[in-house]
């Protein structure tokens, strides 16, 4: 007799306000990590407020910690965002699927996120960096509103001092500082100005609905991409994960269960129910 | 186990029922009180009412809680201390029947078991279902909401029933399905009769007004047709469908509780509700009532056939009976499967 629903806790080391309404929270439980994949989710709560569903956003190996960024938005969120380093969180999972990194060995690859989308992405990317020699040129492309709504910004260095590997920043036309230094424009139109081809290359692509919507149509249609070698995820509403509470599914495919991860060609494929 | 066969008195049934309770059974049959139907804890034979149709509810709240504890919870400090909910599953020590139910009601629980197993297993759920024993009767006289035969069952089947009693003049003539049927009547073998198979009333006849295969195929190649907005404009996404039918089993997870103690309960939830799918966002996959009501037959007559193999409805005809806006899902799936040959 097992009881599914039961969350294990884990304790809190860090937290890292990312921006106004972010943060990243880093975790152990046993003073260690969890076995999980990039691209996996859990259900994450401090217990009373309810849980809510992140996805991971570090490399699985680094073994000592793991974490997820989230933005305060509800009931659950702003349990999470109340609590300290030394506090405890519930935690269930992983579950879902994962990148599938076999498929991307030996390719150049393109990370491509927007906003809170960016979570997932680091997860997929920090793994590949940390396994660097297993993959050709590496171009990320983050995006976010304004340069106050950038996550990550502390280690936009530690990526780029890896070979082989550009680091390509943005923000919306009008959220940009006047010291700010990197490029200006939306996701789709900067993703058009680099120097990509389809050929030999895996694209993930990680963000709000409108985002995803573009830059798939960019890379696919502009930029000679397969949709088969193009990553995304879904992110509808979950409650269980783990197939049961039937919320999450578009068509015959649960999500949480099927997904999160599936490729533009699977995709395609999928009423529109997302 | 083969099938075995029996017959038994209306005046026995009744000491059958009364024995099993004064045994300390706990036994949940079909009850009316102030015009309302259900399936209730009864005291004696008397209490039950075996002759309603269908009680308003199904007995899935035996098997799917309105509301259940999945774990208790307190602080000190910042230590958080858990009490496991699957240790005291209501109803797993309990020797408890469903007397009286009907073949459709019967069927839905290997149909629902097999959500709460693929993939991971829902314990909550299998305790429940392990400990029940299910003991129907046959239905004479279905209404012009059933559809059961069109379902791939039938008003006498006992696909799901561990014992299933068919009336004959004023003697019932008993069907044991399994193991768990015969180890409920063994103590009471005295009250039964064995007669052979060919003794026992065949199956009459059951007319079919439509094929449900054709609504599925309709469904497979629509999922964007105007009947869907059309059809369910009168809609008020109340969710009474969900909660009386016997195999809808969405559900919610949520805390109840203080910063001191509390639980976290999960509770009937239903894709009716325009919330159900509303992401954090705003944004809504499901705008629309027809939206909705599509999910619910796409989910009953596609998405679970194609899992499972069998459909997510019994053709009960709770849905329609109880529907304050008068939506028949018989008419509606006639509707699709001519839809499916125009
Ligand atoms: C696979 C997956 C991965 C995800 N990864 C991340 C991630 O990495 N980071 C991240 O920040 N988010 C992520 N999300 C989204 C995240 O799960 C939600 O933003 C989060 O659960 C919101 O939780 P909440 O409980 O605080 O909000 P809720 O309290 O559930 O509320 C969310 C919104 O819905 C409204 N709402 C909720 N309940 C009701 C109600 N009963 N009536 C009316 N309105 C209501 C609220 O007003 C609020 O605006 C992911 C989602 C999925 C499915
Ligand atoms: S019972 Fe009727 S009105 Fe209520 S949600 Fe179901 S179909 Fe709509
Ligand atoms: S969908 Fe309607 S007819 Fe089918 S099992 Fe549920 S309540 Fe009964
Ligand atoms: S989140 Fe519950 S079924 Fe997918």
């Amino acid at each position: 007799m097992k009881n599914i629903y039961l969350p294990k806790l884990a304790e809190i080391k860090e937290i890292i306000q990312e921006t106004v309404d972010t943060k990243t929270v880093r975790l152990t439980i046993d003073n260690g990590s969890i076995f999980f994949l990039p691209g996996q989710f859990g259900e994450f709560s401090f217990i009373g407020e309810g849980e809510s569903t992140f996805g991971f956003s570090s490399s699985p190996l680094r073994k000592e910690y793991f974490e997820f960024s989230f933005r305060s938005s509800g009931r659950a969120t702003t349990g999470i965002n109340g609590l300290n380093p030394g506090d405890k969180l519930a935690f269930r999972g992983p579950y879902g699927n994962h990148f599938d990194t076999s498929k991307m060995k030996g390719k150049d690859l393109v990370f491509i996120g927007g906003g809170i989308g960016m979570a997932p992405v680091k997860s997929i990317l920090e793994y590949c960096l940390d396994e660097r020699a297993d993959y050709g040129k590496i171009t990320v492309l983050y995006g976010a509103r304004s340069v106050g709504d950038l996550l990550y910004k502390t280690i936009f260095e530690d990526w780029r001092k890896y070979k082989n590997t550009d680091v390509v920043i943005t923000v919306d036309p009008g959220g940009e500082t006047p010291d700010w230094t990197e490029k200006v424009g939306f996701v789709p139109t900067i993703l058009e100005q680099l120097p990509l081809k389809g050929e030999n290359t895996i694209a993930v692509v990680c963000g709000p609905p409108i985002m995803i919507k573009f830059a798939l149509k960019s890379l696919e249609e502009k930029m000679g991409f397969d949709k088969g070698d193009i990553i995304t995820t879904l992110e509808n509403r979950m409650k269980c994960g783990l197939g049961k509470c039937g919320r999450c599914n578009v068509g015959s495919v649960y999500v949480c269960k099927d997904g999160p991860v599936f490729t533009a060609k699977e995709i395609e494929s999928l009423p529109d129910d997302f | 186990m083969e099938e075995k066969y029996f017959e038994i008195s209306a005046e026995d049934l009744k000491k059958f029922v009364d024995s099993m309770i004064k045994d300390n059974f706990e036994i949940i049959a079909p009850m009316d009180r102030d015009g309302d139907t259900f399936y209730g804890k009864i005291g004696k034979f008397d209490d039950a009412n075996l002759d309603i149709l269908l009680p308003k509810m199904s007995y899935k709240e035996y098997l799917l809680p309105k509301t259940e504890t999945l774990f208790e919870y307190s602080f000190s400090g910042v230590d958080i201390d858990i009490k496991d909910g699957i240790e005291s599953v209501e109803g797993k020590n309990r020797k408890r029947v469903i007397f009286g139910g009907r073949p459709c009601d019967a069927a839905a629980g290997p149909i629902m078991e097999k959500v709460f197993n693929w993939g991971y297993k829902d314990d909550f759920f299998n305790e429940r279902f392990k400990n029940l024993t299910i003991v129907s009767i046959a239905c004479e006289k279905p209404d012009d909401y059933c559809f059961c035969a069109e379902m791939q069952l039938s008003p006498e089947s006992s696909h799901g029933s561990d014992l299933l009693l068919k009336k004959t003049g004023d003697k019932y003539s008993a069907v044991v399905v399994n193991d768990k049927g015969l180890e409920l009547i063994a103590s009471y073998l005295n009250l039964f009769k064995e007669i052979a198979k060919d003794e026992f009333p065949p199956d009459k006849d059951w007319k079919k007004i439509f094929e449900i295969e054709k609504a599925k195929s309709f469904l497979d190649k629509n999922f964007k047709h105007n009947y869907f907005q059309d059809r369910f404009l009168s809609c008020i996404g109340c969710g009474i469908c969900t909660y009386t039918c016997p195999t809808c089993h969405c559900f919610d997870i949520q805390d109840e509780g203080d910063m001191k103690k509390g639980k976290r309960i999960r509770n009937w939830d239903s894709c009716q509700f325009a919330i159900f799918t509303l992401h954090t966002s705003g944004h809504n996959p499901r705008n629309t009532q027809g939206d909705r009501y599509r999910q619910r037959l796409m989910h009953k007559f596609k998405i679970y056939s194609e899992k499972f193999d069998k459909y997510l409805c019994v053709g009960c005809g709770r849905c329609s009976r109880n529907c304050p806006q008068d939506i028949n899902i018989k008419e509606v799936v006639k509707d699709l499967t001519e839809l499916a040959s125009a």
